[in-house]
């Protein structure tokens, strides 16, 4: 199948797609909330994902729906629960600094620009009844397999242990409640803490059910 | 008559009931979740019927007209009211001033003219209930700026009249941000009349103040309130006394049911409460010991065991709450009539919201084989002995402050909370009564 | 992609809506059917006509809009939920010969389905400018996200004795020997995952009671009908899936395969909406505790068996 066999409405799909990436990527910037701006982030991926879809390059397009999902919504929560502005619906502005930040966006425009104009590209459509996804994982992973596994399996251990880390009993490795939160003693013998060291978490954990039982 | 066709269906539907409980009204209306004409709903929103239960004032008269408000048209009020109560006085809300039906005491058919009212309503022979209040929001919409950010910078002002949330330590010494929010007080678990004025950061509770709605000399609706007021005063028979027990233990059963999910087993607790209320016949206590199997089998008690427990000691020194926490402590024990029925107290340990829920089901099944004992001997409790209410020792035994449960629920997470109010079912009279914490 | 799925290209919506929309249908029976069984008020004949009398009042109610909400989100999540619905189904087979959209990496696709379903549920809660459906839909995340992480195990464990992505391929190696057999953790720790990103029965972790509806506590009329519908879509996907990963999608005797597959998914449907009236809702800190400690490794432990199981 050549170039020119191809249905007229994967053109228009590539051009719909294509806007409809840049357009939503625009709206990133313009809009009132850190979830909307987080989403649309998303919807972009997601239009540049289904391009990839319309070039025959089934995993990677769906792929990249699934891994881009995954992080914008972890990115909307961290950013709504970290900063101020929980409900993320009280409408405020989405950008800071834009004197620079449209210099560094137009350079970087430029330099994609350059690269697609310039650039020399593959017109080779695939024969039918290849093994995309077989020739993918050959191409990527062939002679270093032991590699991506070791580093999949080190992020992973990575992220729970963040996850662990991140929790009130856990924090210490206890199950003891919230004592569990508190660093262990420097000293063992007194079990005395450094100084300043219980007085700054306590600031921090006025609302505890312990605490607040006695009053 | 597409569209007619469409109403006649909808018409034929399960009616979605959103209970409105008032003062005097303790847990009424749950029982109606046996009735399968009938669907207890968890938001206004879902609900064709709001059913206003007892006497509605001081702050809860604006909170009735605002649920009311929230109901989807078509819409209408019913209320349940108790029989030759006192008017309301000028506080009364609007929402009451004409209600599709009113249903005079608790013996009245609530299932049948809530059933009736939802029909006339999508037959069109009753008008949908207009707006109770103005359709404007509290704070007028302020945003200034590019995006109505209200003033300066990234964020400022006051958009909607509250200042932006901003963050708060939280209890795993993460900076997060927080949400101030009121709600009640007809929220399933919360005490009756009761608003809760959380600070909330994600689902954990930074703060919380429980603040009654107080209604003073509000009447009675509620039979089981009514029969536990009336022991106080004059000879009652022990079996009537117990059978009000076992109906209300199995009314809170019903209601931590629900807020957990499990509606069909709600609506089973109910149709027992319904049994223990109706008298003659009663109902068979094997039937509660069933309801305990499909509890255990739900993994609720799974679920729910170290919820809501206090540091250090209970603070409760009497009722169902002392005794799931093992303290042995019944004031029929000090009762004659129930000595001579060989009257034995059923405790747990833990005082859990595990321990509580099973200690609840323990005494409604412990009642109703005490009420038929009793009424084989014809068994009389007399006012000058000791009387124990569904929540302690008359007067007030069973009762702690509110600001005590309040403090010991902060840093939960809000479900949590909310199954430790559901499950202690703290004292309708303490909730109410007009303590100086109303505002 | 197959030539099938440009020959199938207007038929393909039909098919899937039809499926959806019947399956749909009778996951609304079996709930009211379940909800009268376990009530014991009484079973009768009228539990099929119940949804449709439900649905019909949610039709004529008025749609009520919240003060300032992100009207396009609200609207749109309902309909992204049940788009995300279709797509998942699309790729499941329903005989060697017959698949909506035949793609050949079926298992990725559902992978994304799961991840973009959090997202859309997320979204219904938090475009209602609400305190509970936002409280709701946070609460949702967590918990969404870390089923996902279960589910992707699970789904490679199921891929790898086929050595293929493509669901085809993978209901193919289950000839001899169905995935329910062969890695026996599978299914139960996949009726999790379904029962999460559903938000069905114990894991309403989205629209309990305890948040007055939580993501739908705003939700009223028609927008109400379209989130459940979408909800009750959703959960008919996953059982197909279910059916054709675990329980040897057309395989079996006698009976064609599409009604075997049918058969399947119907009973898998029973079981998910029955739990959903026996086994109370779980408390969400003690589920992402147990997701991370238990489910987690359990899931690693299908994955070891499956690729021990399929070494030459």
């Amino acid at each position: 199948m050549s170039p020119a066999d191809l249905p007229v409405g994967a053109d228009v799909a590539f051009w719909v797609f294509a806007l409809a990436a840049v357009a939503t990527g625009y709206r990133v910037f313009r809009t009132d909330s850190m979830v909307r701006s987080a989403f649309l982030l998303l919807a972009s991926f997601l239009n540049v994902g289904a391009i990839l879809l319309l070039l025959s390059a089934t995993y990677l397009g769906v792929a990249l729906f699934f891994m881009m999902t995954v992080e914008m919504m972890v990115m909307a929560i961290f950013m709504v629960a970290f900063m101020m502005n929980s409900a993320g619906l009280n409408p405020m502005s989405m950008t800071h600094r834009s004197g620079r930040a449209a210099v560094v966006g137009w350079l970087a425009f430029a330099g994609g620009a350059a690269v697609a104009l310039a650039g020399e590209f593959p017109d080779r459509p695939l024969p039918p009844g290849t093994d995309v996804i077989g020739t993918l994982g050959e191409e990527l992973l062939g002679d270093s397999m032991l590699t991506f596994e070791t580093a999949g399996v080190t992020l992973l251990a990575t992220m729970i242990g963040a996850v662990v880390l991140s929790s009130r009993r856990s924090r210490f490795g206890d199950e003891a409640g919230d004592d569990a939160s508190l660093p262990p003693t420097l000293d063992p013998e007194t079990g005395e803490y450094p100084a300043g060291v219980i007085a700054e978490r306590s600031g921090g954990h006025g609302g505890h059910g312990d605490h607040g039982g006695h009053g | 008559m597409a569209v007619s066709a469409l109403h006649r269906l909808a018409a034929a539907a399960p009616v979605p009931v959103f209970v409105a409980r008032g003062a005097g009204a303790g847990l009424l209306g749950g029982e109606l979740a046996a009735d399968r004409r009938l669907r207890l709903v968890a938001s206004p929103r879902q609900a064709t019927v709001v059913l206003a239960a007892g006497h509605f004032g001081g702050g809860l008269g604006p909170a009735l007209d605002r649920v009311h408000d929230q109901l989807p048209h078509p819409r209408a009020l019913v209320w349940w009211r108790a029989a030759g109560g006192p008017e309301p006085g000028d506080d009364r809300p609007g929402a009451l001033d004409h209600p599709a039906a009113v249903v005079h005491g608790p013996g009245g058919d609530v299932a049948q003219v809530l059933v009736d009212t939802h029909r006339r309503l999508l037959a069109g022979d009753q008008a949908t209930a207009p707006d109770a209040g103005a359709d404007e929001p509290p704070h007028p919409f302020e945003g200034r700026g590019d995006h109505g950010q209200g003033g300066e910078g990234m964020m400022g002002g006051v958009p909607f009249g509250r200042p932006m949330a901003m963050t708060g330590d939280d209890r795993d010494g993460l900076a997060l941000g927080q949400v101030s929010a009121d709600l009640g007080p007809f929220l399933v678990g919360l005490p009756a009349a009761t608003v809760a004025r959380v600070t909330f950061q994600g689902e954990v509770v930074q703060a919380l103040e429980l603040r009654p709605q107080a209604v003073p000399e509000a009447p009675v609706l509620d039979p089981v309130l009514a029969r536990f007021d009336e022991a106080r005063h004059r000879p009652v028979p022990v079996a009537e006394l117990e059978r009000a027990r076992a109906r209300h233990h199995l009314r809170a059963v019903a209601e931590c049911f629900r807020l957990a999910g499990l509606w069909a087993l709600a609506a089973r607790a109910a149709s027992l409460a319904r049994g223990a209320g109706a008298g003659v016949a009663g109902v068979d206590p094997a039937a509660v010991a069933a309801l305990g199997r499909r509890l255990r089998a739900s993994a609720l008690l799974a679920s729910w065991s170290g919820v809501g427990t206090f540091p250090g000691r209970s603070p409760f020194t009497g009722g169902a709450n002392a005794r799931a926490a093992g303290l042995a402590a019944d004031a029929r024990r000090g009762d004659p009539a129930y000595r001579a029925l060989g009257f034995a107290m059923v405790v747990q340990h833990g005082g859990d919201a595990r321990a509580r829920l099973v200690q609840r089901l323990a005494e409604a099944r412990h009642a109703l084989e005490l009420a038929s004992r009793a009424a084989d001997v014809g068994a009389v409790h007399h006012p000058d002995h000791p009387l124990e209410t569904p929540w302690g020792p008359a007067p007030d035994g069973g009762s702690v402050a509110l600001e005590v449960v309040a403090a010991a629920l902060a840093g939960a997470d809000w479900s949590d909370a909310l199954a430790t109010l559901c499950s202690l079912d703290l004292v309708p009279d303490a909730a109410v009564a007009p303590a100086g914490a109303a505002p | 992609m197959s030539p099938a799925l440009h020959a199938d290209v207007w038929a393909a919506p039909l098919i899937v809506g039809t499926v959806l929309a019947v399956g749909a249908y009778l996951v609304a029976v079996l709930d009211a059917a379940a909800t009268r069984v376990v009530a014991g008020t009484g079973l009768a004949p009228d539990v099929l006509i119940e949804p449709l009398r439900r649905a019909a009042l949610l039709v004529v109610q008025q749609r009520v809009v919240t003060e300032r909400p992100d009207a396009a989100s609200w609207a749109l999540a309902p309909a992204a939920y049940a788009g995300l619905a279709a797509a998942g189904l699309a790729v499941v087979p329903w005989s060697p010969s017959f698949s909506v959209a035949d793609v050949d990496a079926g298992i990725v696709v559902w992978g994304t389905v799961e991840s973009l379903a959090v997202v859309a549920v997320f979204l219904h809660g938090w475009s209602p400018n609400s305190h509970q459906p936002l409280m709701a839909a946070y609460r949702y995340v967590a918990v969404g996200l870390s089923c996902l992480l279960v589910s992707m195990f699970v789904l490679i464990a199921v891929a790898l004795p086929a050595e293929s992505l493509a669901l085809n391929a993978i209901v193919d190696a289950q000839a001899g020997l169905w995935n329910v057999v062969r890695h026996p953790l599978g299914l139960p720790l996949f009726a999790v995952v379904a029962l999460g990103i559903t938000f069905w029965g114990p894991m309403d972790l989205a629209d309990g009671a305890d948040l007055s509806g939580g993501t739908s506590a705003e939700a009223s009329g028609s927008q109400r009908l379209a989130w459940q519908g979408a909800r009750a879509a959703m959960l008919v996907s996953f059982a197909a899936l279910g059916s054709a990963a675990f329980l040897g999608g057309w395989h079996g005797p006698v009976l064609p395969g599409p009604v075997w597959m049918a058969a399947k998914t119907a009973a898998l449907l029973a079981l998910l909406v029955a739990a959903g009236h026996l086994v109370a809702r779980v408390r969400a800190e003690r589920f992402v505790t147990w997701c991370w400690t238990v489910l987690l490794p359990l899931a690693f432990l299908d994955l070891v068996v499956a690729g021990l199981g399929a070494l030459p």
